[in-house]
Formats: C-alpha cells, structure tokens, sequence
C-alpha cells in the first residue's frame, strides 16, 4: 500500500477537480441556471488550455485559455436560453456532444498525431512553510496552485453568497426572480454574469487534467466527472461550502478505487470504475431527504 | 377639501398591446397627492397593466409618464423606486426562503458587500411601529400568513422610500379583520405624506377605502369619482356599462338542515377522517346543497378538496359516498360513482394546455363506455358530438372544439372545464376557487351553473379563497383552519367578521 499521506494528497488533487466544477454549477445554479453542460466546457478548455499551456510553454496562460474558454461556452449557454428562449437542459446536452467534438477537433488540427506526446510545462509546488511537514496537513497544504485557487474560489463563493448584500440578491434570482426583479436587481445580467463566472471555473477544472494531472492530452479525459459534478451540486443543496466537501467524497471513492485495483486481484477493474458512479447513486438515495433547490432553478423568467 | 393638491403622477395616453390584444388604450391617469387613489375595473380592465407600467415592468408602447410633472421613462423597477414609487404586487414577491428582514433589504444600494444588517433593522422597525404594521423580521416567510406577507412588502416599499404606494388587489388573500387593519394603516400612510393607488374589483372596498376612484373597462378610463360622487349605483354603471350583473341571491335552501341529517344520507361523509396534514374531520354534504369551504390559503382546503377523489390518503376514520366507506378506493373507482373535481389551478391541473379542446373533452371520461367502442378506443364521432353540444351549453367562445386549451382565455378554460365535469351528471361536485380570476359575466354564469346543479340534486362542495361569493351562493359554509374544521355557519347567520376570525383560528 501506498503511504496514507500520498494517498490523501492524491485525494485533495481529485477533489480539486470535481468541487470547481461542482462550484461552477452551483455559482449559476445560484441565479437559477442548471448548466448540465459542465462535460462539454471541461472537454473544450482540456484542449484549449492545453494546447496553450504545450505552445506557450507557460501553465499559467494554459489555464487563463481555459478559463476564457469556458466563459465563452458558458455566455454561450446563458444567452441563447435568455435570448433565444431555449430550454436550459436542451443547450445544456448540446454542449456536452460539442464540447467532446470541438476538443479533439481542435487538437487533431492544430497538434495533430504525433508519435511522442506533447507533455505540459512542469507547474511548480507551493510549500506553506510551517504546516508542509506537519502530516496531516502536509497533504492538503503541498500542491500546486490550482488546489489553493480552488480552496480560494470556495471561500469567497460562501462569503460572496452568505455575507454580502449582492450575494443575498444572487441567491433570491435563483429561489424567485420575480422578487429580485420588483426589487430592481437586473436578473438577466445576474445570470449572464454567474453563468459566465461559473463556466470559467469548470473551464479551468477541464485543463488542470491534462495540464496537471496527466500531463497529457487524451480524448474524453474529463471521463464522466462533468456530470457526476452535477451530482455533487444537488448533494450540497446548491452550497459552496458543501461542494468542496462533496468534492472531497467522491474523489476519496475514486482514489480508493484505484488503489483496491491494485491491491485486491481477482475482482475486474471495470468493477472500481464503475464505483464512482454507484457512490453517486447511492449518495442521492440516502440524501435525497437533505437535498433542496433553487426553487427557480432550470426555469425561465421572462416578465411578459 | 383641498382642491389645490398637487398632482404626484400623471399618465398621458398611455396605450399598450400584448400581442393582438389591446390591454390599454389611450389611458390618462392623474393621482394628486396624500390621497387614497382607487383604480377599479373587472379582471382584465387594464389596472395592474397600468400600474406596472408605473413601476417600470412593463413599458408602454405609447404614452408619457409624468412625476412630479417632470417627464420619466422606466426601464426597470430601480428607475421607479428612484423616482418614490413603490408596488405591493397581486401575487406576493417574497422569496420564501428568506427572512422577512433579508426579503426587506434585498435591492437596496447601500452597502452591497457588507451584511451587518443592525441599522437596518432598527430603520425597519420604527417604519413598522409608525404605520402599525407589525411581523416577525428574522422568520422565514414561508412560515408566515398572508397578512404577514403582505406587511412586510409595503414595509418593503416604504423602507425604499415609495411616496406612490401601490397596492394591488391587497385584499385577495385577507380576511375582514385584516382588511379593517389594513384600511387603518392607509389612513397612516396619508397623513405621513404617502399618496396610495389602490387597485380593486370590489365596489365595497373602493367605497370604504377611497378618497376617489378612476374606473378602467376594457382598457379604456371609463370615469372618474370623488368621494362625495362616489355611489354603488354610479360605480357599477361606470364598471360594467349598461350590463345587467345582478347576482341572483341564493334561493331559499332546498333542504332544512335539522330534519335532513336524520332522514336523508349524505352524498359525501367524512366521520373522523385525518391524513398527513388534515385532523380528524367530520362533514357531509347533501343532495340539493351548496356546502363553502373558507380558509386562509395553506390551511390545507387543497387537500380537504382533493381528498374525496384521493381516499388513499386517509390514515384514520372513514369516508363515504352514498353511504358505501370508499377507504382504500382509487381515484378511478371514486370517479366512477358520479364524482367530480375542478382543481384550482386550472392551467396546470384542470387541462393539458397543448390539448384540444376535445381532447381535454375526454380526461376523465376516457374510461367511459359511452365514449369507447370495442373497450379501448376512443369513439371521437360521439365525443365530438357531445363536446359540441356541450361547448354551445356552455358559451366557451371559441371558434371549433379543435382549437388548443391554450389559446383559451381564463375564463373559456374554466367553463370548459365545467363543461366536462357535467358531460356526465355528477352526483358530487367538487370545485375549488373556480372563479378566479374571471371577469364579472363569466362569474355569473359559473354561479348560474352551480346553483341550477343544486337545484338538480347535486352535492356541491366549493372550496373558495372569495368569502363575499361563498356567503352569496352557499348553504352551508364550513371554516377549515391548520387541517381542521374550525367552525361552522348555515344561510342566515353568515357574518363576515365571524366567518373571518374562525378562518384566522380565533373562537368564535
């Protein structure tokens, strides 16, 4: 078996993974856009931000691709559901099917085959000096920086929605917009600019895999976690703070799994795998009591 | 008087279509200061249209808004609320999941990024304390009453600053005491300098409420009253023109209560009946009566309406339809011992509003043998023939029966809906709020119906959030308050005052 402390740190990366993307949902899900097209915006910016981060040889501007990229998908699903009156959960699947296309496409065009590879520039640890040798919080304080962004991005997401003002007025867009909207908040440019925030975090998730994780680029690597984020949305009843510890959930199944493949012979892998999944399921079942809503979310709002 | 006020608002031809229809047509309104403005008019005149177009909802296609005799344009509500207009909307707009302080301080500008909320809430208080209007600030609305709710959004619109409170239909959901309450808290409101519209369907109210009243038919001014012109007669003519809209009182009761009881079964008996959220209920409804059911909205009258035709739900006592206990029976075999139900949400509930108007003809009837043939299939050369028949009966003004539900006014849904309920005489009818929202002529024929079914035999059970229609039309009215029966009041001791403290919970 592999140290606990290792084991731990693999988890705190996983995780990192699904609660920004999760975070992304619930951020629109927040002003009452459920955007189930997390899959395709984490696929588009893989490649995007990979490409990127491959040519310009700096990780840093991989992940600032990334997240513009996912942006734009995300304006692109607010608006055409603002505008054009589309219904969330049709553009939403649409963008899963594009975004999987669009991200091969691109790198099939611009990198193309190539016999070797292409790896992503090394992206450097940050030590917190004083708790990078403590043990336990050695795992959760010895990473790169997409970990400590993401605890960031939580942190002011609860503090934005829980302890300020415009946060209380987000959150009411979601729960009954036309509340916020008799009040005077613009509900429409709330969505656009939540939906818009929200995607570049999931953007920004899609490229830590290749950029990060794997180091390389392969087609469909964001592998399902897109929608089992969704999943973790729900759990967390919409939440930040919740997210991150959903998060932390189904990484430690996924990262357990790995490790049961490799230490428990006999069963077929296919089983580990399919474990993430069935956690969910699972989770949802005994949940399902705790779980609320946006009382909005999903549902148009136009005042005519 | 004063006849030198000045004039606060004033709207200059203001005209507005939504579609093919016009909801406004050239409108001049003039609301001079400190003064109870009412805007009267049947559903559909035009009044809230209006008034949304005051608050900034909604922009006029044509017209001018004056404040102050400034000229504005509204583009949103934060433009009104700049300008001291405040509305207290028809369906209220809090979010239920906030408190009533977080629902208060939502929109303003000052300190969006900080949520100590100290100084506001004290501001909150003294605005509640001077105008009498006291609720909980750190509850979630949604555990509030209607009264409550509606407090805490002219507290809302005062906290804003609103100079023009408009109040729009504030009495829907109020019992009388309330209202009585709510008219004192106006008077406040005009002494402390705010000018009130006050948007109504009910002469009564602009009666005892209004300092003066503008009149609105069909989108157009129909008139304008001071208080000393103000009669029932001047205000029903400007309303309803030269249309006859005596409401016939109820005959006299077919049955006598007393001797019934003893002699006669009941349709419908519920003998210590309770579910999840009704107690220990025991009611009957006879053959040739019309029994109202009064209750403050989420007192659980949508159960207690749904709960003959959904038995299973009784986890206690016994229900009974013709004197047979149908605990346990589906929905299907309830309905086919004669029963009907028109839910109160007629878009969502009563019809399928992509449906034709045949189509919805045959839920319900669809296990019918009149309308099968060879068991399952649908005879549609008979259905249409009775719907024709009975969409003619029932003047739905449509132009065939293929048309969509949804193209259907309001009112052309309701009556359809009725006119399936009778396409097969019912035994026990069941309707719940089936006037709502309907304009004075669709009113009275819904009524003409009911009654001609009580005299026909017909149980009716009619569960109302109107307590003036329940008091005109029922024989019998019975008060349901948090699942229970509350109270009970027979033709001839109806008193409006009473009806409404039992509905509130209060002992008579």
């Amino acid at each position: 078996m592999v140290g606990f402390s290792s084991i731990l740190g693999q988890i705190i990366i996983y995780t990192t993974i699904y609660s920004l993307v999760a975070l992304g949902i619930v951020i629109a899900g927040r002003t009452g856009v459920f955007n189930v097209g997390g899959e395709g915006i984490m696929l588009t910016a893989a490649s995007t931000g990979f490409m990127t981060a491959y040519f310009s040889g700096s990780w840093l501007s991989g992940y600032f691709v990334a997240a513009l990229t996912g942006m734009a998908l995300g304006l692109m699903l607010v608006l055409v559901h603002e505008y054009l009156r589309v219904n969330q959960f049709v553009i939403g699947i649409v963008m899963v099917i594009f975004g999987a296309g669009l991200s091969d496409l691109l790198y099939k065009i611009i990198v193309g085959v190539r016999l070797q590879a292409p790896r992503a520039p090394r992206v450097p640890l940050i030590r917190i000096p004083g708790v990078s040798t403590v043990p336990v919080l050695r795992a959760l304080f010895n990473h790169d920086p997409i970990v400590y962004f993401m605890y960031a991005a939580t942190a002011i997401a609860w503090w934005f929605f829980y302890r300020t003002k415009i946060g209380l007025e987000t959150r009411a867009i979601g729960e009954l917009p036309q509340a916020a909207d008799v009040v005077g908040v613009h509900v429409r440019r709330r969505r656009i600019i939540a939906t818009a925030v929200g995607s570049s975090l999931i953007g920004i998730a899609g490229a830590y895999l290749p950029i990060f994780v794997t180091g390389t680029y392969n087609p469909d690597l964001s592998a399902g976690r897109g929608f089992m984020a969704i999943g973790i949305a729900i759990f967390a009843g919409w939440r930040p703070q919740r997210a991150i510890l959903g998060g932390f959930l189904f990484a430690a199944v996924e990262v357990l799994s790995f490790q049961l493949q490799l230490s428990v012979p006999g069963v077929p892998f296919q089983f580990f795998l399919m474990l993430p999944f069935a956690s969910v399921l699972l989770i949802m079942v005994v949940f399902r009591r705790f779980i609320d809503f946006p009382a909005s979310i999903g549902k148009p709002y136009h005042r005519e | 008087m004063n006849n030198h006020r000045s004039v606060v608002v004033r709207l200059k031809s203001v005209s507005k279509r939504f579609g093919p229809v016009a909801a406004l047509r050239d409108v001049d309104l003039v609301v001079a200061s400190g003064r109870i403005m009412g805007l009267l008019g049947e559903n559909g005149a035009g009044k809230s249209t209006l008034m949304k177009i005051l608050y900034g909802l909604y922009s006029p296609d044509e017209g001018e808004i004056y404040i102050d005799g400034k000229a504005v344009r509204f583009r949103s509500p934060q433009d009104s609320i700049l300008y001291g207009i405040g509305m207290v909307h028809q369906v209220s707009t809090l979010v239920p999941e906030f408190t009533g302080l977080e629902n208060i301080v939502l929109g303003t500008r000052e300190g969006r990024f900080q949520f100590s909320l100290t100084r506001e809430r004290k501001k909150i208080q003294t605005l509640s304390a001077q105008f009498g209007l006291l609720f909980p600030l750190d509850q979630k609305v949604s555990a509030l009453t209607a009264g409550e709710k509606q407090k805490i959004e002219i507290v809302r619109a005062l906290y804003r600053g609103a100079r023009v409170l408009i109040l729009d239909e504030p009495t829907t959901s109020l019992v009388e005491s309330e209202f009585v309450q709510l008219l004192t808290s106006l008077r406040r409101f005009v002494d402390g300098g705010v000018t009130v519209v006050f948007i109504t369907h009910k002469i009564r109210e602009v009666m005892a409420a209004c300092d003066e009243v503008t009149v609105l038919r069909r989108g157009e001014v129909q008139g304008n009253l001071q208080r000393h012109e103000m009669t029932k007669d001047s205000l029903v003519k400007l309303m309803f023109m030269d249309r006859n809209i005596a409401v016939t009182e109820s005959a006299l009761p077919l049955i006598d209560h007393v001797d019934v009881a003893l002699s006669l079964q009941p349709v419908l008996s519920f003998d210590g009946v309770s579910t999840s959220t009704l107690r220990d209920l025991s009611f009957q409804a006879y053959g040739g009566e019309i029994v109202g059911v009064a209750a403050v909205s989420g007192n659980g009258e949508k159960d207690f309406a749904e709960l003959p035709i959904n038995p299973k739900r009784i986890t206690k006592g016994t229900a009974s339809l013709m004197g047979s206990p149908i605990n346990g029976w589906s929905t299907v075999d309830v309905l086919r011992q004669g029963v009907f139900y028109t839910p109160e949400d007629r878009n969502h509930e009563g019809v399928l509003n992509e449906g034709s108007i045949v189509e919805n003809m045959l839920l319900g009837h669809h296990r019918d043998s009149r309308f099968t043939r060879w068991g399952h299939f649908v005879d549609w050369p008979r259905l249409r023939l009775d719907t024709e028949a009975s969409v003619s009966a029932f003047n739905v003004a449509t132009p065939d029966i293929d048309v969509a539900i949804r193209r259907l006014s309001g009112g052309n849904v309701q009556k359809t809906i009725l006119a399936r309920a009778f396409l097969r005489d019912p035994r026990l009818l069941i309707v719940h709020n089936p006037t709502s929202g309907l304009d004075i002529s669709t009113v009275e024929f819904i009524f003409s119906r009911l009654e001609g079914s009580r005299q026909a035999g017909m149980a009716i059970v009619w569960v109302n959030e109107d307590l003036d229609e329940l008091m005109m039309l029922s024989d019998r009215i019975v008060v349901l308050n948090k699942g229970r029966i509350h109270g009970t009041f027979v033709r001839g001791e109806f008193d409006k005052l009473a009806i409404g403290a039992s509905m509130l919970g209060e002992s008579a």
